[in-house]
């Protein structure tokens, strides 16, 4: 069991390798860096600290009131990690060289056949520091470890805000069986 | 005891193993996947946008509100093959 987990780590370690170094390139290529000292992660417990206990300062901001007035992102993380191939994310920035903060963190998981991965929740910080257009890099990952996985799509399930995702090529998906809409888009 | 540190000795080999090869295989999947195509999300972004954000993009929450409940439809793989 532990080597499935150790596996998937890599697995997702190695995505979001490969989305650093194109933001890199990015970077390079137009002159402006996109994602200022920002490291792409693993979900630690530090990071489920900070989004139980800092984050909730902020949600008078959100227009939803937070991930945190209904869930906690600990309770949540241990839901999903018994399956090694979960998807989690947690996106820190270095704001100077004494103060590290946590932008946003993401959990999901592939269909037991991995046909496809679904985003179950994924929640940006609100401080006045937030990182913009955090979605971009959670979205790339996510489509990216979905790439290594072998599946068709990733889906995400309750957007609060879909325009965001529309943007990022995210489509509706009539799901017939559940008689709902959710949003889509082809791994490529 | 010399036969237990012995035997000690191998398990902890083999599990480590184990789990260098786990990584090992990842990499070779992602190189597999990688000759084929780089590919990402970010390519897809509009250069002049790059680094240059303008308004942020609001409130871009996921939330499925059944996240602590079992029996996850979205974990079958038929929910997408009967969609298509």
């Amino acid at each position: 069991m532990l080597e499935k987990h150790v596996y998937y780590a890599e697995l997702q370690n190695l995505a979001r390798q490969h989305i650093v170094s194109k933001a890199n390139h990015m970077d390079a290529t137009y002159g402006r860096v996109g994602f200022p000292g920002v490291t792409l992660s693993s979900i630690s417990e530090a990071a489920l600290v900070e989004a139980d206990e800092e984050w909730p300062k902020y949600h008078c901001m959100s227009p939803h009131g937070g991930f945190g007035n209904r869930f906690r992102w600990a309770e949540v993380f241990r839901k999903f990690q018994y399956r090694p191939s979960f998807f989690n994310l947690a996106v820190w920035q270095e704001l100077d060289s004494d103060t590290t903060v946590l932008q946003a963190l993401a959990i999901g998981r592939p269909s037991r056949g991995k046909s496809h991965l679904t985003i179950h929740a994924f929640e940006k910080c609100f401080a006045p520091y937030e990182l913009k257009h955090v979605s971009l890099l959670v979205l790339s990952c996510a489509n990216e470890y979905a790439k290594l996985l072998g599946t068709s799509r990733v889906l995400i399930k309750e957007a609060l805000h879909e325009p965001v995702y529309l943007e990022h090529g995210f489509r509706q998906y009539q799901l017939p069986r559940l008689n709902r809409t959710f949003l889509s888009k082809d791994v490529s | 005891m010399m036969a237990k540190r012995k035997a000690l000795a191998e398990m902890v080999t083999a599990d480590a193993d184990l789990l260098s090869n786990a990584i090992e295989r990842a990499r070779a999947r992602a190189r597999e996947v990688h000759a084929v195509c780089t590919h990402t999300m970010i390519d897809e972004v509009d250069g002049a946008l790059w680094g240059n954000w303008g308004d942020d993009e609001g409130n871009v929450m996921i939330m499925d509100k059944d996240i602590l409940k079992d029996n996850d439809p979205f974990d079958d793989d038929d929910l997408v093959a009967d969609a298509a």
